[in-house]
């Protein structure tokens, strides 16, 4: 109970401020002096009851995404004062503003304070030892940049020597994550598919793209910078992508570049205007079909491969652009997904909603 | 044991920072401070894992001009597990900032002190 | 190349797929109804592997994953022992599933459960690549996949406890994980091999040179830590109670049954296929795992006799029971790694059976977790009670139930193995013995008949609970009495895992 009442007093709030018209950075200040209970509720519940704001109607206190509206709440009350002890009113003060309910007793403060100190006796004992055992462990190891090290076997050469030849690339790091080991490289791309949509699950509101949020508008210089460099941030990003298996690159790196060239335009500009290119649907569609496209075409060369069958799919001459069999197809689709995660994850956590 | 460690210094400086990663991991209290310990055990990993891949005198693993020669380029290998590491590192980097933006929404702090006594009274209370 | 050489590729990819081909829908059970048809199928191809391979003259196949073989490629690798922990883990997983189905229905907000379901199907995935995988890294990036779906369904029920209890399950995996990493690291710098079989060959050839003695003894050991982390052996099991103490059914079911012992395989194929039986001796982590395992199966129990919530409890005894696990890995021969397995099937069967019929009792209760407010529960829910006492019986370990025939082929494995066999038998006595203390008298409660309280009538339980509860019935019963051919096919199937 206690937690919706609180959820209850941050939307009054965030209702106010979204109403009131003013500056984001005063109005924060304003909420933090203002600690009278009352006051708050009083101008709160005018505000809700007479004009329907500005944002869905769905909008529901559980939806409401923490991070607009803080709240400082200093717990070092909890402890009281040397003797563990706090007094009645004091206590009684407490348990009415949190936003749990909480019953203090001497015993627990205690007995946490022991267990903190062996804790940390304990993983300070643990580091130095770990340590210690390693580098001993690196004392035995193969020196570095020795070449006759065992890392420099029979698997180093054959990627060295008939890595061209067999894959069409040139870039033979490249040649291994998307041809030799793609199968690791297809689990990566699910990790950052599980990823997005594990902070999907928790950071989206319920509310859909319905959600308007206040903005602050950026400094002309910025918006001018970034207006003019955007597009040459994109090329380049697509010049690396494309290029993956010809030079240090491909698709993690591009995808990186291109997502963070949609996160430096909607910084500037506002998420608002990225929307209307990238929604939230697109987003995850987009996603989804370079993910498909990945597994499905990763699939039929593993079934082939497998069965030792020959794949069929050309591979060009070494040192062209579309060269390299599968890879500048697979770079894209995997340069799509980083690009379009590390834009969702920029937007979900500036905003909760994409 | 030491004059081994010197000619293998890069390797040894990623098992300290390994060890201070894990430090923080464990020992540090406020959540986003875990993240950062995370980061740098993770970070220290790759820094080993490309050391391990660097052969003396030798360049990229570019072919270039046509020359497959095994004398010319370092071991590709390495540097393909420290992709996909690194790939992975953010991924996990991103869900659990997420689980601290709800912590935060939920227990109104990111000190896991202060939320395990918040528990502790809770469940003592029951 | 014959048709089931596709199957494994085909369980792995499956899943995968269609957990991004989900997203559209909205509905829960068409959801549910896409997600058990597709651990259903996954089942049903691993038991036609695992018919195909009792009867094909070789006793394994590795599949290459592209066009250019091992050390060079990836591959995957088929056996008896794979096929038949794969299908299990989808049976269980398909159980858990239906029978979790209501709670989950409730506990997950509307916008969010496709996005659980998604989760549900790529751990799925990923604990079948666990399984079939010959290749270390590609297991170290799906283990990571299947910690963040793990934690993903862990927190789908957003209460307080839940995303703490994910935070320290996240917190500890993830130093599991980067263990792993640096051990995989490590061996590559020694082996100059990622891929089980290759790598193998040269430590062999180590080991009998004596060269890079503490590295290797390094390896194995952060293998093992790791493992250790993420399967909540004691002392590294804190993450455990909270995480499937205060998950929702489904969650808790699947988490407890299959997620614990995912890695416990992949542990297993390190061993055996990387060091070998002997190498790993020789290194001596296997006093190690038999100790560690030995002092889970006491503390487990102890702690979980102080527990008043029902759930909380049968975690605790979760941990005690992987500790029998770990006990049976420590013994280190192929009938101590056989009746390990043993276990690993009749745990997997019997906690999500409980953990079911738990559920369905804090429903009757109205919510409430703790015992002393479930007293005569099972007057009400008579299927759940059942279902409820197989369970516990199961897992005290009373003939004719799946438990009976591991503890048994567990103390035959210490006295053959003569390596602290009296120890070990004592251990499992007295675990035994701890685990009627506090199944028992829980029993009573549930099934006693003189209690003050009305259960409300309000929570009807739906149909699938009870099918599903009634299948894994018949599950244990059917591990509990065909252990002779059981135990010989995993002593075959181990003796053949390296």
């Amino acid at each position: 109970m206690p937690e919706a009442k609180n959820d209850k007093n941050k939307f009054d709030k965030f209702v106010n401020w979204v109403n009131a018209d003013e500056d984001i950075s005063s109005r924060e200040e304003e909420n933090i002096a203002d600690d009278d209970n009352d006051n708050r509720n009083d101008k709160s519940r005018d505000h809700f009851d007479n004009d329907s704001p500005s944002i869905c109607d769905r909008l529901e206190p559980e939806d409401f995404h923490m991070g607009v509206v803080d709240e400082e709440f200093d717990y070092s009350e909890m402890f009281g004062d040397d003797s563990g002890r706090i007094d009645q009113d004091q206590a009684a003060a407490l348990a009415e503003n949190s936003a749990r309910r909480v019953v203090l007793r001497k015993g627990v403060r205690d007995r946490f304070r022991t267990t903190q100190v062996f804790f940390t006796l304990v993983s300070v004992l643990l580091t130095i030892g770990i340590v210690g055992v390693l580098l001993l462990a690196l004392s035995q190891m193969p020196q570095f940049g020795d070449p006759a090290s065992p890392t420099n076997n029979e698997v180093y050469e054959r990627y060295v020597q008939r890595g061209v030849e067999d894959t069409g690339a040139t870039n033979i790091v490249a040649a291994i994550i998307l041809d030799y080991r793609a199968f690791d490289t297809l689990g990566e791309a699910f990790v950052l598919f599980t990823a997005l949509i594990g902070v999907i699950m928790l950071v989206r509101t319920s509310c859909g793209s319905q959600f308007i949020l206040v903005e602050r508008t950026q400094p002309l210089m910025l918006r001018f910078m970034i207006m003019l460099i955007s597009p040459f941030i994109l090329i380049y990003g697509i010049y690396i992508l494309l290029n993956g298996h010809l030079t240090p690159g491909g698709g993690f790196s591009g995808g990186a570049i291109l997502g963070s060239a949609l996160s430096l335009y909607a910084i500037s500009f506002g998420a608002q205007k990225v929307r209307t290119l990238l929604s939230f649907k697109t987003l995850l569609i987009s996603i989804s079909i370079a993910l498909l496209f990945y597994a499905i075409v990763k699939g039929y060369s593993f079934v082939i491969g497998a069965s030792g069958l020959s794949s069929g799919i050309p591979l060009g001459t070494p040192g062209n652009l579309f060269s390299g069999g599968l890879i500048v197809p697979l770079n894209i689709s995997v340069g799509i997904v980083v690009a379009f995660t590390v834009y969702g994850l920029y937007a979900l956590f500036s905003e909760g909603e994409v | 044991m030491l004059e081994a460690l010197r000619s293998n210094y890069i390797e040894a400086t990623a098992l300290i920072l390994f060890g201070i990663g894990l430090a923080t991991l464990l020992w540090e209290k406020n959540l986003i401070k875990k993240i950062i310990g995370f980061n740098i055990m993770e970070t220290s990993i790759f820094l080993f894992l490309t050391a391990k891949g660097y052969i003396a005198g030798r360049g990229a693993p570019i072919i270039t001009d046509g020359i497959t020669d095994v004398e010319y380029y370092i071991n590709p290998l390495p540097s393909a597990i420290v992709l996909t590491g690194i790939v992975i590192a953010v991924s996990i980097t991103a869900f659990m900032l997420a689980l601290c933006l709800k912590i935060y929404d939920i227990y109104g702090t990111l000190d896991m002190d202060k939320i395990t006594v918040m528990d502790m009274a809770e469940r003592s209370e029951d | 190349m014959q048709l089931y050489h596709h199957f494994p590729f085909i369980i792995i990819m499956l899943p995968m797929v269609m957990s991004v081909l989900i997203l559209p829908f909205k509905n829960e059970i068409t959801l549910r109804s896409i997600s058990m048809l597709i651990q259903a199928i996954c089942a049903a191809l691993s038991f036609w592997l695992f018919a195909s391979l009792l009867n094909s003259p070789v006793e394994y196949f590795t599949y290459q994953l592209g066009s250019f073989p091992a050390p060079w490629g990836n591959e995957l690798r088929a056996g008896l022992i794979e096929a038949i922990m794969s299908g299990a883990f989808a049976t269980v997983l398909f159980f858990s599933t239906m029978g979790g189905g209501q709670d989950t229905a409730r506990d997950v907000k509307p916008g969010k459960r496709h996005y659980f379901y998604i989760m549900i199907n790529l751990l799925t995935s990923s604990l079948m690549v666990l399984i079939y995988t010959n290749d270390i890294f590609t297991g170290y990036v799906f283990m990571e996949i299947h910690m963040l779906a793990a934690c993903a369904i862990l927190m789908a029920k957003e209460s307080g406890e839940t995303i703490k209890a994910t935070i320290k399950y996240m917190c500890m995996s993830i130093v599991g994980s980067m263990l792993f990493l640096l051990s995989i690291a490590f061996l590559y710098g020694i082996t100059g091999h990622l891929l089980m079989e290759p790598a193998k060959i040269v430590i062999a050839r180590f080991a009998e040179a004596g060269l890079y003695w503490i590295p290797m003894v390094l390896t194995i050991t952060l293998f093992s830590i790791a493992v250790f982390i993420k399967s909540s052996l004691l002392p590294f099991h804190t993450w455990l109670p909270d995480a499937h103490g205060y998950a929702t059914t489904s969650v808790s079911a699947i988490l407890s049954g299959v997620v614990l012992k995912g890695y416990v395989i992949l542990l297993l194929k390190l061993i055996i296929r990387v060091y070998g039986i002997d190498v790993s001796d020789i290194l001596g982590i296997m006093p190690a795992i038999f100790w560690l395992g030995l002092l889970s199966m006491t503390m487990g129990s102890l702690i979980a006799l102080t527990q008043k919530d029902i759930k909380r409890m049968i975690a605790y005894s979760s941990v005690a029971h992987i500790g029998y696990i770990f006990m049976g890995i420590g013994f280190n021969t192929i009938f101590g790694f056989a009746a390990a397995g043993y276990h690993i099937l009749a745990h997997a069967f019997s906690k999500s059976m409980l953990f079911i019929a738990a559920g369905r009792f804090i429903n009757t209760a109205g919510g409430s977790k703790n015992i002393p407010d479930l007293v005569g529960v099972a007057r009400k829910d008579k299927l759940a009670g059942v279902a409820f006492l197989v369970g516990a019986l199961s897992l005290i370990g009373i003939p004719l139930f799946a438990g009976f025939p591991s503890k048994f082929y567990l103390a035959t494995a210490a006295v053959r193995e003569g390596q602290g066999i009296w120890i070990a038998v004592i251990v499992l006595a007295v675990s035994t013995l701890l685990n009627a203390l506090y199944y028992i008298p829980t029993l009573q409660k549930f099934f006693s008949r003189d209690n003050a309280q009305e259960f409300s009538a309000d929570y009807v339980p739906d149909k699938s609970s009870s099918i599903a509860l009634v299948c894994l019935i018949i599950a244990n019963i059917f591990l509990g009495v065909s252990y002779i051919p059981l135990i010989s096919i995993l002593e075959r199937g181990f003796s053949f895992l390296g």
